[in-house]
C-alpha cells in the first residue's frame, strides 16, 4: 500500500504552524515518493502522533 | 489577552518543545534505517568476503565523538547527511574490481574522497538508471546537505577518523578481507 502524499502534505502544513522545522520536513516531503510503503507508514505515523500530541496541548 | 488571563493560561512551550524533540529524534532513527536498508541493497553488487557496505555505513553513520554535543534536531540532520554519505561511499566503491578491493584499498579509497554535497549529488547522478532505488534519495539528500555545511564537515571528520582506525591504527591486518 502506498501512502497518500496529500495526507503527508496536510500533516506537515499543520506541524509547521506549530513551529516545526520547515527544512527538515521539506526533506521528508521530497523523498516521500522514494520510500518503501513501510517507511512511508512509519513517517506518517510519526508525524500524525506528533501533531496529535501538539493539538492536545492547545 | 489581559494580564489575569495570561496568568491563567498554562505555559506549554516546554512541553511543545519536548514533543517536537522526541518526534524529530524518532525521524532520525527512521532516516538511519532507511539509509541502512539502501546500503544493504547494494551489498549484492560486491565481491563475497568483503563487507564494504557495512564498513561504509559504520564509518559514516552513528555516534559523533563525545566532544561534539548535538541537539536532537542536529542529530537527525546528521543522521540524514551521514546516511547519504554511506550510500555515496558505497556507490564509489562499486567501481572497484574484485582484485583491487581489500580492506586497505577500500579504506584508502574512501579516505581520499572529496566528500560534500557535490559528491553526494554526483554519486546520485551516476546511480541514476542503474540503481533507481537509491539515486533519487541521494540527490535530494545532497540538496538538504548543501544548507548544512557545518554538519557535513563534522560528518566528514568523523568518517575519516573512523576509516583511519578501521584501516590502520587499531591493528587490523590491512590485507585481511572483512567477512560478511
Amino acid at each position: 500500500m502506498t501512502y497518500d502524499k496529500q495526507n503527508l502534505d496536510e500533516l506537515i502544513e499543520k506541524l509547521l504552524k506549530f513551529g516545526e522545522d520547515a527544512e527538515e520536513l521539506g526533506y521528508w516531503q521530497s523523498i516521500f515518493d522514494d520510500l518503501e510503503p513501510g517507511e512511508q507508514e512509519a513517517l506518517i505515523s510519526n508525524l500524525r502522533d506528533e501533531l496529535e500530541k501538539l493539538e492536545k496541548l492547545k | 489577552m489581559n494580564r489575569f488571563e495570561k496568568l491563567q493560561t498554562p505555559d506549554t512551550s516546554r512541553e511543545r518543545e519536548t514533543i517536537m524533540e522526541n518526534a524529530v529524534e524518532d525521524r532520525g532513527n527512521l532516516a538511519a534505517r532507511i539509509f541502512k536498508s539502501r546500503v544493504a541493497d547494494l551489498a549484492g553488487n560486491f565481491i563475497p568476503g568483503i563487507d564494504i557496505p557495512k564498513m561504509a555505513f559504520e564509518a559514516s553513520i552513528g555516534k559523533t565523538s563525545s566532544s561534539e554535543r548535538l541537539s536532537k534536531r542536529q542529530r537527525t540532520a546528521y543522521a540524514i547527511i551521514s546516511g547519504g554519505t554511506a550510500l555515496a561511499y558505497t556507490l564509489q566503491l562499486l567501481g572497484m574490481t574484485a582484485e583491487a578491493v581489500t580492506l586497505r584499498t577500500a579504506v584508502a579509497g574512501l579516505a581520499q574522497v572529496e566528500f560534500g554535497p557535490e559528491f553526494l549529488r554526483e554519486a546520485g547522478e551516476k546511480a541514476r538508471g542503474k540503481f533507481p532505488r537509491v539515486a533519487p534519495i541521494l540527490e535530494k539528500t545532497a540538496n538538504y546537505a548543501a544548507e548544512k555545511r557545518e554538519l557535513v564537515a563534522l560528518c566528514i571528520k568523523n568518517a575519516q577518523e573512523k576509516l583511519r582506525r578501521m584501516g590502520n591504527l587499531e591493528g587490523i591486518p590491512l590485507d585481511e578481507k572483512l567477512s560478511l
